[in-house]
């Protein structure tokens, strides 16, 4: 693991692992933040389109020098196969940050994120692996919410952030971009002071 | 969000996520919401989805709601709208005349000095007739309750259990669960002594965990007449009405240390040796003995505290 950490810091490569349940945006989030155009504004229709297994996708950090790799998976957990059953080394190893998704106008979706959480928490405690930290992402702002705000009280506790966007329209997408290039920072401060005090003790 | 509780724990008021209309629902009572699903702990909160329905016009608006373990609002799953059933289909009219009159071989029992008359429906399609009076016309009073009962529904939003309606000069009671409906007719003016047994009896029935048998009723009748069960242990009448343990004949394991149990146990609860003896040596069943016996019907909390006692021991084959 130290070693696909100093990997990561010297490539200047960072994995984030999205995961909520099936239309909830989690595809067109990385999609927006990598063109920085908001759906709308997009050549391409806004239909959804459904990820069969996993996407793999990658956006900058703003000044360039930094590069995430996003890592989607399917939404629907009952299907056949699944990146959390059947790739699981794949998906869970070496992710810096889970971004858990939900969408406004679904209430489902926030409740399956009970779901999601318990299979990142076992997986992390059976592999007796730090649990990486994780921010929570309401997307589709722009639709009527059926969603008591308090319910999502009882998440936030647990998380290292929590946003509001619209990836149809863009509200709150640069907020999110300028969080992940302070994240990106961290992590690379992190590396380094764990870096600096081990030379030190050695 | 449209929340308002207007009692603590069951009864539930919201908007209506399409019209805005406030509906009311408890949650206690099945017939006011469509279903429930129970969802595993979110985060600590036990959340239940509930699923009701209003009409608006010629439109059914059914919304799918969130609830915590409070009963408290905390979001909408989903809403939309169907159009409205036929009147006939939404159980406006409902015709009698093809139901079926369970074991009608077996004569119901006559009225008493407290009921009338007592059936059981399914709006399935079947009748019980446990109690009924002579010259009652069963299926045309039906039909009088039934009319009464829609005319309750559509100015209620919960229909009180027991309804209370007057046909003719009978002074009915109707408690109702799903499709199944128990309609008492009473000399008395107020059946309040009866509401737990009867609610429990309705949803035993519309569960299946009740089999709507005339022998059943007419014990249930004798209970109700000669003991105050209905009133302080409604848990007890259900149990007799439903346990097999008192529907079967029953054998001790050890026979032969007969004369050492049955001291020790009519020392802790007042039921006669000889019965008790008859009843362990597989002679006969609680339940015919009680038939058989009226006397010992208000012995029926200690008979059967009695043999749950042997029971729990182990001690029963």
């Amino acid at each position: 693991m130290d070693f696909l950490e100093a990997v990561k810091y010297q490539k200047k490569v960072r994995k984030i692992l999205i995961l909520g349940s099936g239309a909830v945006g989690k595809t067109s989030l990385t999609k927006v933040i990598k063109t920085q155009t908001p759906l709308k504004e997009l050549d391409e229709d806004c239909h959804y389109k459904r990820t069969l297994f996993v996407e793999i996708d990658q956006f900058k950090t703003v000044d360039a020098t930094g590069t995430f790799q996003v890592v989607d998976l399917a939404g629907q957990l009952n299907l056949p196969i699944h990146g959390t059953r059947d790739t699981t080394r794949f998906v869970f190893n070496a992710v810096d940050l889970i971004c858990y998704v939900f969408a406004t106008d679904n209430t489902q979706s926030l409740i399956d994120l009970n779901e999601w959480v318990s299979l990142v928490r076992n997986y992390y405690k059976e592999k007796q692996m730090k649990e990486p930290p994780s921010i929570l992402i309401k997307n589709k702002i722009d639709l009527e919410s059926s969603i008591d705000d308090s319910l999502l009280e009882l998440l936030k506790m647990d998380l290292k952030a929590y946003f509001e966007v619209s990836c149809y329209n863009g509200v709150g997408i640069d907020k999110l971009k300028q969080w992940f290039d302070v994240f990106f920072h961290e992590c690379n401060s992190a590396f380094e002071e764990a870096n600096y005090n081990g030379h030190k003790k050695n | 969000m449209g929340i308002k509780r207007t009692e603590i724990n069951s009864q539930v008021s919201i908007q209506c996520k399409l019209c805005g209309a406030e509906i009311t629902f408890d949650v206690n009572n099945k017939a006011s919401f469509l279903s429930k699903t129970e969802h595993q702990s979110f985060f600590g909160t036990t959340l239940v989805t509930y699923r009701i329905q209003h009409i608006v016009n010629d439109e059914i608006h059914l919304n799918a709601i969130l609830l915590d373990e409070q009963n408290l609002f905390r979001g909408y799953i989903d809403a939309y709208k169907m159009p409205a059933l036929q009147k006939e289909d939404e159980m406006d009219y409902i015709d009698f005349s093809n139901f079926l009159l369970l074991e009608n071989e077996i004569a119901p029992l006559p009225g008493n000095e407290v009921f009338s008359n007592f059936f059981v429906v399914n709006l399935k399609g079947w009748i019980l007739e446990a109690i009924k009076t002579s010259s009652l016309k069963t299926r045309t009073f039906l039909q009088n309750i039934f009319k009464k009962f829609v005319e309750s529904k559509k100015i209620y939003e919960n229909i009180p259990q027991p309804l209370n309606v007057a046909i003719a000069d009978l002074e009915c009671f109707l408690w109702t669960e799903g499709k199944t409906f128990i309609v008492l007719s009473s000399h008395k003016q107020s059946l309040e002594f009866l509401n737990k047994t009867m609610n429990q009896l309705v949803k035993g029935i519309e569960d299946n965990t009740l089999i709507p048998k005339k022998r059943i009723f007419a014990f249930l009748v004798t209970l109700l007449l000669e003991t105050d069960l209905a009133e302080k242990r409604p848990d007890i009448i259900l149990r007799l009405l439903t346990d097999d343990l008192f529907y079967s004949k029953i054998m001790i394991r050890y026979p032969d240390r007969l004369k050492e149990i049955i001291p020790k146990v009519i020392e802790r609860f007042p039921v006669p040796k000889k019965v008790l003896e008859e009843l362990l040596l597989g002679k006969a069943t609680l339940i015919s003995m009680l038939e058989s016996q009226p006397d010992l019907i208000k012995r029926s909390r200690a008979l059967i505290e009695a043999l749950d006692f042997i029971n729990r021991r182990k001690l029963l084959v």
